[in-house]
């Protein structure tokens, strides 16, 4: 009886979790977030680039995917080095970032881009209209209240980085 | 190999060597090939099961590194694209994505597939075999993230797979039998060739007994040893045949032995059990009786006795086989023939080595010819009973005569003609035993065979008339008519004078004893080539038909004759038989009966006519009395009979002396010097013989005439006489007018030489 109860509990406990997590409407910002994590997973970076102690991910504005990539990445790594997430205040203080997301709020930034994060070997992943225009190597975009991605190949290899062919697939489009 | 053999041993059947040696070799052969199909099928199994779980496995990695990306950047298209790729696997069934949240997120199903569950599944290491199929659930991580669950279905059938392998198997198992069988058939070569002809060759030795074959060498060691060992045994078994062969002959041989001396067994040899019972009897038994074998066996014999046999010899049979003794007893048979034959059975037990009896075995004797002799030799022995109590009587009957007459001589006051006769009384008698005595004597010789002939040339008529002369006083006694025929010429024959006479004179005797007084008897001697038949009939008393096949043995007479003959001793016919018989001759008696009268044929050999010029006449027996006389000494220690002999002696005018002993006649001869010496040869002091050659050393003995005069006539007796220096011989009793011939001869020769001597 006692056994049965239990099982009971544990059940309506995994599905209000589960429910809880199913009902929550489309979260942009998570979603966003997740994408410049996992995005680390399909771009090479040269190795003298990388400390070995840190990857960076540097966040310009949108302070809402800058939290949840707090959440999502604290404890975890990155090309086998701990990951950090700091917020910075302009694009010039993300040239040691290995990632740099500019926020849809700060898109105007975009413009100092290139200037900037010359010679770094830095994603920048930007959230604007013509993103990809200012010199970012992945820009994300909603078709059909989705986040998806269109990548620039030219404005990461002058970066020094490369793309792996599965993420250009899955890329809405591809400049070379 | 024989066709019976081919029979017996069926090629390629399970019994024979073939048949085993392919079986062994095709079921070791599946053996090996069912136990490697199945390692491969399961090894196969394996194989294939490991096969698909890795191709599942790394189909589930390949899946998951295509469709990590679009579920990390939720590219729900990007995903189905991948998944849809999978048609290209035909063995994969369902392929499913599942969201981070469990929700189906992209999803393949091949047709006629089931739909992949709704929500993920909990993911599990590893694959699972369900039913028909493998199942895969996999959590795709990235970067520590769980991003999700695929989930694989792929089929799994390994039947349809292991059937196309089953069928190359089944391919390669024939194949493999069919290689068996053409080496099974190679090796059969090797190893049943051998084999085979081993068989054929035992076959050949069993069916044609044929002792000489032997096995050949074989090329493989073990089949040579086989064939050495069995040649070996052929060997042991031909040696051992021929000793067989050896002692079975030897057997045969000694058993051809034991029925040769069975068979010449008058009736063979018979056994019986340990019961008595018969079991066996030889075939010339068997015929005797006319009888089979089964009929003969157990007592079946005893049918055959002699009623009065039956009980006293089966009681005896049974006693012998209560005690286990010998058996001998004399039995009677009724043959087949209806006539009783006396046999003489006899036999021993066969003895156990532990003494156990088995049996008996013995013989079955002829004794029929046994029997007629001991019934001859009892009818013998009665007839010489008869014999003697005669010769008794007839030695007797003379005695008495003589004694009255020596009485009557020996009365004073007789005339002269009383004294002639009471002389002619005694001469009588005693001519007739000495007659009877002589027959005995010469029937003894003739029997012993000891009578020798002295044969010369003499005339039928001179044999005949010394006969009739002999036969002439009991044929005037009785006054019988007495004629005689004789051959028209002169007739001369080679015989023994005497005997032919004596025979003859015996026939006539004979005649005239049993032929009533006054009875017709006749003589007629005819010569006719080759031989010379006398035939002397008489009126007589005749013979019965039954006493004619005796009547010449000796000792033999006419019952009946007996009272009314002049007594005999029944052996006048036996010694003319003897006589005529030693002269080659041959004697019959024929006669109608009793009381017809009877014929005597005497027949001899040779007879021819007689010349002229060789005739001469025999000298009479009798002869008148010498003119010149001598001086004669008798010497015998029966003074009585020195003393008769020297009576008659003096009566024929001789000067007489006589001696009782050597000495004497030694000493009176040297006194008288006596031209003859007449001694008896057995005398107490000193025998004749001796005498004699005394005599003969003395001055007058040198040329006297000895005469020895003895009971003893045989001729070593004679011889000796002539050694010791006897001129004559002569037996007992002697005959006066014999010695008077010899005396006679004598003195005339004496005579004659004195003559002679005063002539020169």
């Amino acid at each position: 009886m006692f056994r049965t109860l239990v099982v009971l509990c544990m059940l309506c406990g995994y599905a209000a979790v589960n429910s809880g997590h199913t009902l929550e409407t489309y979260p942009e910002d998570a979603v966003k977030a997740a994408f410049v994590y996992r995005f680390a997973a399909y771009v090479k970076w040269p190795e003298d680039s990388l400390p070995p102690d840190r990857f960076t991910i540097a966040v310009l504005g949108a302070g809402d995917v800058a939290a949840n990539l707090h959440a999502l990445t604290s404890g975890r790594t990155l090309l086998g080095r701990p990951v950090q997430v700091r917020q910075v205040a302009s694009i010039h203080q993300a040239d040691d970032a290995q990632i740099l997301f500019v926020g849809n709020d700060r898109h105007t930034n975009l413009h100092a881009l290139r200037s900037a994060l010359a010679g770094r070997a830095t994603l920048v992943v930007s959230d604007a209209e013509d993103g990809l225009n200012w010199g970012s190597a992945i820009n994300l975009l909603l078709v059909e209240h989705r986040v998806r991605f269109e990548i620039s190949v030219p404005a990461a290899e002058q970066a020094g980085l490369k793309i792996s062919s599965d993420l250009l697939t899955l890329a809405v489009e591809v400049r070379q | 190999m024989s066709p019976a053999a081919r029979g017996r041993i069926r090629r390629g059947s399970i019994s024979s060597v073939r048949g085993q040696l392919t079986f062994v070799v095709l079921l070791t052969t599946a053996m090996a090939l069912l136990t490697m199909t199945g390692a491969l099928l399961y090894r196969d199994l394996t194989d294939y099961r490991q096969a698909q779980i890795t191709d599942l496995t790394t189909e589930a990695e390949i899946i998951t590194l295509l469709t990590t990306p679009a579920l990390s950047f939720e590219d729900r298209q990007a995903a189905e694209r991948n998944l849809a790729a999978l048609s290209a696997k035909p063995e994969m069934l369902t392929a499913a994505l599942y969201s981070d949240s469990g929700e189906l997120y992209a999803s393949y199903a091949r047709r006629n597939a089931a739909p992949p569950p709704a929500r993920a599944p909990v993911p599990r290491a590893g694959v699972q075999l369900v039913t028909g199929r493998l199942e895969l659930t996999r959590a795709i991580q990235r970067n520590g993230e769980h991003l999700g669950v695929l989930y694989l279905s792929a089929a799994y059938d390994p039947w349809t797979h292991v059937r196309a392998y089953v069928g190359v198997l089944g391919l390669m198992m024939l194949l493999s039998l069919a290689v068996a069988l053409v080496l099974s058939a190679r090796l059969r070569g090797r190893i049943t060739g051998p084999v085979e002809a081993l068989a054929a060759l035992a076959d050949d030795i069993v069916t044609r007994r044929d002792p000489a074959r032997r096995a050949p060498a074989f090329q493989l060691e073990e089949f040579s040893v086989v064939a050495q060992a069995f040649n070996s045994v052929l060997d042991e078994s031909e040696g051992r045949t021929r000793e067989l062969q050896d002692s079975n002959r030897a057997l045969r041989k000694s058993e051809n032995l034991y029925r040769a001396i069975g068979e010449s067994i008058d009736y063979g040899v018979w056994v019986t059990d340990a019961e008595g019972r018969n079991i066996y009897a030889s075939d010339s038994f068997l015929k005797l009786l006319g009888v089979t074998q089964a009929q003969c066996s157990d007592l079946g014999w005893s049918q055959a006795l002699h009623p009065d046999d039956v009980e006293g010899a089966l009681a005896a049979w049974r006693e012998c086989v209560r005690t286990g003794g010998v058996w001998y007893r004399e039995l009677r048979f009724r043959g087949a023939d209806n006539r009783y034959h006396p046999v003489l059975a006899q036999g021993v037990p066969m003895r156990e080595e532990d003494g156990r009896i088995t049996g008996w075995a013995g013989i079955n004797l002829d004794i029929a010819r046994m029997k007629k002799t001991e019934n001859a030799l009892r009818k013998a022995n009665r007839r010489k009973d008869d014999f003697l109590a005669t010769l008794a009587h007839e030695l007797r009957n003379p005695l008495a005569p003589i004694r009255h007459a020596a009485r009557l001589l020996g009365m004073k006051g007789l005339d002269p003609a009383q004294h002639q006769m009471a002389r002619d009384i005694i001469g009588r008698q005693v001519a007739r035993m000495a007659l009877l005595l002589d027959d005995l004597l010469e029937v003894s010789r003739i029997t012993r065979g000891r009578l020798e002939l002295r044969k010369e040339h003499v005339s039928l008529a001179a044999l005949v008339k010394a006969a009739v002369e002999t036969s002439k006083p009991l044929l005037e006694a009785k006054q019988h008519e007495f004629t005689v025929r004789m051959p028209e010429v002169p007739v001369e024959l080679e015989v023994d004078p005497l005997r032919i006479s004596q025979a003859l004179s015996n026939l006539l005797t004979n005649a005239a004893k049993y032929t009533d007084a006054g009875g017709q008897i006749s003589l007629e001697v005819r010569s006719l080539p080759g031989e010379t038949v006398f035939e002397v009939r008489d009126s007589g008393i005749g013979l019965p038909a039954a006493a004619l096949p005796t009547i010449f043995e000796m000792f033999s007479q006419v019952d009946s004759a007996i009272d009314r003959s002049e007594g005999g001793l029944g052996i006048g016919l036996a010694l003319v038989k003897g006589l005529v018989a030693l002269h080659g001759g041959n004697v019959e008696a024929a006669s109608e009966g009793p009381g017809k009268g009877s014929l005597f044929t005497m027949r001899i050999p040779g007879g021819r006519p007689a010349e002229p010029a060789a005739t001469h006449e025999r000298r009479p027996a009798l002869q008148e009395a010498a003119t010149s006389r001598g001086r004669i000494l008798v010497v015998d220690d029966n003074v009585d009979a020195a003393a008769t002999l020297a009576m008659v002696l003096r009566s024929y005018g001789h000067t007489v002396a006589t001696a009782d002993c050597g000495k004497a006649a030694l000493a009176i001869g040297e006194q008288q010097r006596p031209d003859v010496v007449i001694l008896d040869i057995g005398m107490p002091d000193m025998n004749g013989y001796e005498v004699a050659q005394r005599l003969r050393q003395t001055g007058w003995g040198s040329g006297a005439l000895l005469v020895a005069l003895t009971g003893w006539g045989q001729k070593e007796d004679i011889e000796r006489a002539h050694r010791a220096g006897f001129d004559s011989h002569m037996t007992k009793p002697a005959d006066p007018e014999e010695i008077e011939t010899v005396l006679e001869d004598f003195l005339k020769s004496r005579r004659a030489a004195g003559i002679a001597r005063e002539a020169s």
